[in-house]
């Protein structure tokens, strides 16, 4: 991948949570030991089938969270909808899911994921609605997640999958992704857990998980916007308070990472910052990776995922 | 208006004679250390590791 300019500033800062994985991490262990691993998942489970030579015969639609899902009334579009591909879906976007439809009554195969380390995804998981439907959906967690949200996945009756979010080259001794593997062999996972790129984001993660998973292909993502619409005011936008936390609440230094760019395909504003530029660029560069059989369709109608690798496309059209 | 690699010139961080941030900065500094002396300081985000592009999904770790 090409060096980001902007690289420093969130990997410095990323950095900084390495505390929180492995505080939840070691709180996790009794749950993953005698939990499922993301594997049992994998359509190229123990090597049978070639993820090089695969042939697709199902697409999924990655769910997330960024503001063009109510602007494009997307919810209501899926929920009204025959479709019957997985259903993979950020954790964000769980209850309003549910709420609008979408639920695994109508879609059988509905996925949910989480990848944050931040108790700000027990809220994500806390709603009656879920419990109704918790039996029909598979939750993909993190080891890192927060034990509180584990917690409620198990009490709403969701089916965990494992997953180690890989965070170092795992070639060397020292690696700490090695060090979580050998401590997650267990009788049930001998090997430990599967170990997943994730691309920084749970959108970026629902996407490699919907192809190098399930081997699903086209895969299409809606709500994935990295980016809010041209006229919201800098401190609505999601990363503010990050960027308040980085530069001491300097405002002058804030909005100087704040831009406006063009998206070509749709010929539409968006307003960035550093956070969301690099997860476009690890998405556009993960896009070019991908074994050729893997179809990336972008259905988000907004937002500043667009370039070589991803076609954008309808919701409806996608859904026909 | 065709779309750039976004080119944002990151503004250097006034320094500080503040005390507080001083010792700050160098807990900062010390946590980085620690961090690389444990080789953890690799892509915490996308892998960009000689020979690990184009890894997805890693198994046997």
């Amino acid at each position: 991948m090409k060096l980001s300019k902007n690289f420093d500033l969130i990997q410095k800062n990323t950095s900084h949570m390495i505390d929180l994985w492995m505080y939840n991490f070691a709180r996790n262990i009794p749950d993953f030991l005698n939990g499922n691993n993301i594997k049992q998942l994998s359509l190229f489970n123990n090597g049978k089938k070639s993820i090089k030579k695969h042939k697709p015969n199902n697409s999924a639609l990655v769910i997330g969270a960024g503001p063009s899902i109510k602007e494009n009334n997307h919810l209501k579009i899926l929920a009204n909808s025959d479709y019957n591909g997985a259903i993979v879906c950020t954790d964000r976007m769980l209850i309003p899911c549910l709420k609008n439809g979408i639920t695994p009554e109508k879609f059988s195969k509905f996925y949910v994921l989480t990848i944050e380390p931040k108790d700000v995804t027990i809220k994500f998981y806390d709603n009656k609605i879920i419990r109704k439907y918790g039996k029909g959906i598979s939750a993909v967690l993190s080891t890192c997640t927060r034990h509180e949200t584990v917690e409620l996945c198990k009490k709403n009756g969701l089916k965990i999958f494992w997953v180690h979010p890989l965070i170092d080259d795992f070639r060397k001794l020292s690696s700490v992704n090695r060090t979580m593997n050998m401590m997650s062999k267990s009788e049930k996972n001998p090997n430990g857990l599967l170990g997943m790129q994730t691309g920084g984001n749970v959108g970026c993660f629902g996407w490699i998980f919907s192809w190098a998973i399930l081997g699903c292909s086209p895969v299409a993502v809606i709500g994935i916007d990295l980016g809010h619409p041209a006229d919201t005011p800098i401190k609505n936008t999601r990363h503010y308070d990050e960027y308040c936390r980085i530069f001491k609440n300097d405002k002058t230094q804030i909005n100087k990472y704040f831009k406006k760019i063009i998206n070509t395909d749709l010929k539409t504003k968006v307003l960035s910052d550093p956070i969301f530029d690099f997860y476009r660029e690890a998405f556009l560069d993960l896009v070019t990776r991908t074994p050729k059989w893997v179809r990336t369709i972008n259905s988000t109608e907004g937002g500043s995922l667009f370039g070589i690798g991803i076609k954008n496309m309808k919701l409806e059209d996608f859904l026909k | 208006m065709a779309l750039t690699k976004a080119n944002y010139q990151l503004p250097k961080r006034k320094k500080s004679n503040s005390k507080k941030l001083k010792k700050k900065q160098k807990r900062l500094d010390l946590e980085n250390k620690r961090l690389s002396l444990r080789e953890a300081k690799g892509s915490f985000v996308v892998f960009r590791e000689k020979g690990l592009e184009d890894i997805f999904v890693a198994d046997d770790l």
